[in-house]
């Protein structure tokens, strides 16, 4: 392989991964708005809500920063 | 505060008073809970089993292996929901009973106090044997009787007793009225 096939070859690499983080990333978005306004618009606790809110934005965040520092490295 | 969410989302009258509010037990949550996570874990087995085989980029494992994470995190928040928003509320003159069986599937249906002519509570197997949970179903009377089912739900016997209670004051009330109704002497004789 010559160095512009391995320099095509690494480009269309990088492309696929940020389609595939670009794809996660707006999966999350539309997924977590649906569950969040259910637990809004029918929760009988507005406590309970806020609490597994923020767990669940807690950790999802960790996800999402290990998505893009590993899509950095490779 | 929670009485005047009820107000909100389901139309609660100024004076219905809210007797239970009542969801299925947790013990069914965590099974569901544990499925969700027994299948996340499989591709971790798997992959510790090919790894040994094959060799690959720590970078693309380390995505493919949160992306994964993520996807198990939202579906344990989906089962959570499905749990949280299923729910029973036995007022003093109605139950309403909110069936979430997924998102952007829910019923939403209401039964008179008054309709309720039986109830059944049933507690199958080991653990809800255990851990007191079990069915609660309540016969309707009229020209479309049928039946309410609610599954799974903690101490069903108490619930049956509160909704056998209230019925039990509003066919007495009703009776009085009738009775009443009946011994009332006629004007002008």
């Amino acid at each position: 392989m010559d160095v512009y096939t391995n320099v095509a070859a690494t480009q269309a690499n990088g492309a696929f991964w940020n389609l595939a983080l670009l794809t996660m990333i707006v999966i999350f978005i539309l997924y977590s708005g649906i569950l969040i306004y259910h637990w809004y618009a029918y929760s009988l606790e507005t406590k309970t809500t806020t609490l597994m809110t923020i767990t669940y934005l807690a950790l999802s965040i960790v996800f999402i920063v290990a998505l893009i520092v590993s899509r950095a490295s490779i | 505060m929670k009485q005047s969410l009820l107000k909100k989302s389901i139309h609660v009258q100024a004076d219905e008073k809210i007797l239970a509010v009542v969801r299925k037990h947790w013990f069914i949550l965590i099974t569901r809970l544990l499925n969700v996570v027994l299948i996340g874990t499989l591709p971790f087995i798997l992959v510790a089993i090919i790894g040994s085989f094959i060799s690959a980029p720590a970078a693309e494992v380390m995505f493919l292996t949160s992306a994964w994470l993520l996807i198990v995190w939202m579906s344990l928040f989906t089962v959570w929901t499905n749990h949280y928003l299923d729910i029973w509320i036995v007022t003093d003159k109605r139950i309403v009973n909110i069936d979430q069986i997924r998102l952007f599937k829910r019923n939403v249906s209401t039964l008179r106090i008054e309709r309720v002519q039986d109830i059944k509570v049933e507690t199958y197997g080991f653990f809800a044997t255990l851990f007191g949970f079990g069915n609660l179903q309540v016969q309707t009377a009229g020209p479309e009787a049928g039946f309410y089912l609610i599954k799974n739900i903690y101490n069903p016997g108490t619930i049956r007793d509160k909704i056998l209670e209230r019925v039990d004051e509003v066919t007495e009330h009703r009776d009085n009225l009738e009775f009443n109704v009946e011994k009332r002497p006629t004007q002008g004789v």
